[in-house]
C-alpha cells in the first residue's frame, strides 16, 4: 500500500494550487470559501516510492459541523470508509492571517500524525508588513514549518524535502498541545465567566490563549496608518450600492464580449463543419448513409459544436473574476439578500458554481451544515444558467434581438438580453427558496461568517487551464451524447419518408400542447428531445428546420432557417415572443438527466429528485406561456 | 443500397443503445448510494 498524506487548511490558504503544483493535476481553484468539496487525489513520485497524496475539503476546525468537516475529520482518524490511514499531514495556513490559522493547526498536532505546517503566501504577507521568525515558530510547534509562495511555486522544493522525510519515518509525532486538564478532561481556558461552561466556548479561549502565546514575540507586524489597498476596494465593491452597480456592469461588459470576441472564432469553425459536409457530400455516393452523415452526424454534432468558442470565453471570464478574488465580493453582496429570505450567503457559492454546471453545483451545498437549506439550495441550483443553455440563448438572441452597442461595444444590447437570461434563473430563485423556507423546509438558519480573500493577479495558467478543461468536457458531450441523439433524431425524421416521417408525426401530436408556448411541432420536438441533455436542442432544430450542411448550411443556416421558418398559413413562426417563450422555457426548465441522477445522490431521496424535476417543468412551461401570450397580446414581438 | 441501410441501420440501434446506456448509468448511479458520496449517511444522521 501506497504511503498517504493529507493536504488540509482554512479555506482559500492556497491549498489547492499547491496540491497541484506537486502532482501535476488540474484542478477548480477557486477564490471563495468551500469550493473544494470533495477529496482529491494525486500520486507524486519521491526516491521512496509513490506517495498518494489527499486533497482535503477547506475548513476552519476539526469540530465536524458539515458533511466536509466530518470527512475531514473521519480521513485524519481513519475512521473514513474506502480511505487508507494516513502517514502524516500537511496543513496549509496563510501566513499573513496566522493567528485564524493557527487555530486547525493546535487541532491537527492533537491527532497525532506526522504533521508539516506549510506556512502560504507570503509575499501576502510581507506586503502586509508581517515578519515571522520561522524558525522560532518551528521550535514551538515542534514540527517542521515551510515557507511557501505556491501560486509561483516558491518554496516546493523544500516541501518535496519535508514530504520524503514523512515517508521515510524521520518526522516524529508532535507532542499535543494539552490544553485540556489532565484529571477532569476540561479546557484549561482559564475562563468561566464571560463564556461559561460552554465546552465549545471554553475550546475557543483555549485555543486561541495557545496560540497567543505561540505567536508571542516571533511575529511582528509594521503598524500601518493607511488601510491595504484591498480594503479600500473592498469599500467600494462590496457597497450596498456602487457595489452592485459595477457587478451589473461586470456581467454586462462580459457577456457582450461572449458575442463579440467569439464571433470570429465561430465562423471558422462554421467554414469548418460546412467544409467537411461538402468533402463528404462530394465524394459519397447518394443514399441513406450519405444522408446520415451529413445531415444527422455533421449537420448536428457541427451546429452544437460552433457554439465551443462562447463556451470558452465564458469560462475564461469566470475563471479569471473567481482567481483574483472578485467573486467572493459578489458572494458577499448578496449574501444580504440571502439572509432576508432565510438562507445565508453560504448557499451563494453553490449556486455560483451551478452558473458553470448544476452537478459540482448540487455537490457543493455540501458545505452546508444545516440540512434544510442544504435541500433548499439543490432545489434552486439548477434554476442557474449553465453552460449547456448559452447556445439556445446566444442563438436566439443572435436571431432576434437587435445588434445595437453602445461605448464603442463595449456594452450592447444583445449582451445585455443575455446577461437578463442568466439572472432570470436567479430572480426566480429567490421566491422559490422564501416560499420553501416557509414550507415544506421551514427552519431557522444559522449565522455565516465570510471570509474575504485578498484581491491577487490570476495566475494566467489556472484561468486557461479552467477554460479548456470545459471545453473538453463540451467537445466530449458533442462526440457522445449529443452524437448519439443526433442521429436518434435523424433517423426519426428521415423514415418511413422525409415527407411522413415519425418525428413529425409525434410533433404532431404534442402541438396542442406547446402551442399555448406560441411552438409549432418543430420546436416542441426539438425541446422534447433535449430532456436527456439540453445541449442536443440545437442538433435538433437543425434536424426539424432541414438545414443542410452539404449546401453549405452551418449555425448560420439555422439562424437563417429560425428566421424564415413560418406556420403552414404562411404567417412567420419565430419572433421576439416565440424566442423569449423558447428561452425562459430553457432558463427555468430542469432537462437535464444528470442533475435529476445527482439530486437523488445528494439528498438520498426520489421525492426531492422527483420534485426539483416537476416544480421546474411546471415552472418552465406557465412562464414560458404567460411571456408568449402578454407579448402576443400587446402584439410585441409578433 | 442493402449495404447501406445495413450500415445505417447498425448505427441508428447503437445510438439508440448508447443513449438507453447513459441513461441507466445515471439511474444506476443514483441508486448506488456510490461509495465516496458522503450524501447518504449524512443524511440519515440530521
Amino acid at each position: 500500500m501506497k504511503p498517504a498524506i493529507a493536504f488540509l487548511g482554512n479555506p482559500n490558504t492556497g491549498k489547492t494550487t499547491l496540491f497541484n503544483a506537486l502532482t501535476g493535476l488540474r484542478q477548480q481553484v477557486g477564490n471563495y470559501p468551500g469550493v473544494t468539496v470533495e477529496r482529491k487525489h494525486g500520486q507524486l513520485t519521491t526516491p521512496h516510492g509513490v506517495v498518494e497524496l489527499i486533497d482535503l475539503p477547506g475548513t476552519y476546525s476539526l469540530a465536524a459541523q458539515s458533511p466536509d468537516e466530518e470527512v475531514v475529520a473521519n480521513v485524519l482518524r481513519g475512521h473514513q470508509k474506502g480511505e487508507q490511514p494516513l502517514s502524516g499531514v500537511v496543513v496549509i495556513v496563510d501566513a499573513s492571517n496566522l493567528k485564524r490559522n493557527l487555530y486547525l493547526v493546535s487541532q491537527v498536532l492533537e491527532v497525532g500524525l506526522p504533521t508539516i505546517v506549510v506556512l502560504n503566501m507570503m509575499d501576502i504577507a510581507k506586503r502586509r508588513g508581517v515578519t515571522i521568525d520561522v524558525t522560532a515558530l518551528e521550535k514551538r510547534l515542534g514540527v517542521p514549518v515551510i515557507p511557501m509562495k505556491a501560486n509561483v511555486g516558491g518554496g516546493v522544493t523544500q516541501l518535496n524535502a519535508a514530504l520524503m522525510q514523512v515517508v521515510a519515518g524521520q518526522i516524529k509525532i508532535p507532542k499535543p498541545v494539552g490544553l485540556r486538564d489532565p484529571e477532569t478532561g476540561k479546557w484549561q481556558s482559564g475562563r468561566t465567566d464571560a463564556c461559561g461552561d460552554h465546552p465549545i466556548a471554553q475550546e475557543a479561549v483555549a485555543r486561541y490563549n495557545w496560540i497567543r502565546g505561540v505567536l508571542h514575540g516571533i511575529v511582528f507586524q509594521v503598524p500601518s496608518t493607511r488601510s491595504h489597498f484591498s480594503d479600500r476596494l473592498d469599500k467600494v465593491l462590496t457597497h450596498r450600492v456602487w457595489g452592485t452597480v459595477i457587478f451589473v456592469i461586470v456581467m454586462l461588459f462580459m457577456f457582450q464580449a461572449i458575442y463579440s470576441w467569439a464571433g470570429p472564432l465561430q465562423d471558422m469553425i462554421d467554414n469548418g463543419v460546412s467544409a467537411l459536409g461538402e468533402w463528404v457530400g462530394s465524394w459519397m455516393p447518394s443514399g441513406v448513409l450519405k444522408d446520415l452523415v451529413q445531415d444527422g452526424v455533421i449537420g448536428g454534432v457541427g451546429s452544437v459544436l460552433v457554439f465551443l468558442p462562447q463556451i470558452v470565453f465564458l469560462f475564461l471570464f469566470i475563471a479569471f473574476l473567481e482567481d483574483c478574488g472578485y467573486m467572493a465580493r459578489a458572494a458577499f453582496l448578496m449574501d444580504r439578500l440571502f439572509a432576508r429570505i432565510g438562507l445565508s450567503g453560504k448557499s451563494f457559492i453553490p449556486m455560483l458554481s451551478s452558473f458553470a454546471c448544476a452537478i459540482p453545483g448540487v455537490m457543493a451545498t455540501r458545505t452546508i451544515e444545516n440540512r434544510r437549506d442544504r435541500f433548499v439550495t439543490i432545489l434552486v441550483s439548477p434554476l442557474m444558467s449553465c453552460s449547456a443553455r448559452l447556445p439556445v440563448y446566444t442563438l436566439l438572441i443572435a436571431a432576434f434581438v437587435p445588434s445595437v452597442t453602445w461605448m464603442g461595444g463595449l456594452l450592447g444590447f444583445q449582451g445585455a438580453m443575455l446577461f437578463a437570461m442568466h439572472a432570470l434563473g436567479f430572480a426566480v430563485a429567490i421566491p422559490i427558496v422564501w416560499i420553501l423556507k416557509r414550507t415544506v423546509l421551514k427552519g431557522a438558519t444559522p449565522p455565516f461568517v465570510m471570509e474575504l480573500p485578498s484581491y491577487k493577479m490570476p495566475s494566467l495558467k489556472l484561468v486557461g487551464w479552467r477554460a479548456l478543461d470545459r471545453a473538453k468536457t463540451f467537445v466530449q458531450s458533442a462526440g457522445t451524447i449529443i452524437l448519439a441523439m443526433s442521429v436518434v433524431i435523424w433517423a426519426l425524421s428521415y423514415f418511413p419518408t422525409a415527407d411522413h416521417n415519425y418525428f413529425a408525426m409525434m410533433g404532431h401530436a404534442i402541438e396542442p400542447l406547446v402551442k399555448p408556448l406560441g411552438w409549432d411541432w418543430r420546436i416542441g420536438m426539438s425541446v422534447l428531445a433535449a430532456f436527456p441533455a439540453r445541449e442536443v436542442v440545437i442538433a435538433a432544430m437543425a434536424t426539424s428546420f432541414n438545414v443542410n450542411v452539404a449546401d453549405g448550411d452551418d449555425s448560420s443556416g439555422i439562424l437563417q432557417a429560425l428566421q424564415n421558418a413560418t406556420w403552414p398559413d404562411g404567417a412567420p413562426l419565430f419572433g421576439l415572443a416565440v424566442a423569449m417563450s423558447v428561452m425562459i422555457f430553457f432558463a427555468l426548465c430542469c432537462q437535464c438527466g444528470a442533475t435529476v441522477a445527482i439530486i437523488r445522490r445528494e439528498t438520498n431521496s426520489w421525492k426531492w429528485a422527483g420534485f426539483a424535476f416537476a416544480y421546474m417543468t411546471i415552472l418552465a412551461y406557465l412562464a414560458a406561456a404567460i411571456v408568449y401570450q402578454v407579448m402576443a397580446y400587446f402584439g410585441v414581438g409578433i | 443500397m442493402t449495404a447501406q441501410f445495413v450500415i445505417v441501420g447498425v448505427v441508428i440501434v447503437g445510438a439508440v443503445v448508447y443513449v438507453s446506456c447513459r441513461l441507466w448509468k445515471e439511474w444506476r448511479h443514483s441508486q448506488s448510494g456510490c461509495s465516496h458520496c458522503p450524501a447518504n449517511h449524512l443524511n440519515s444522521k440530521k
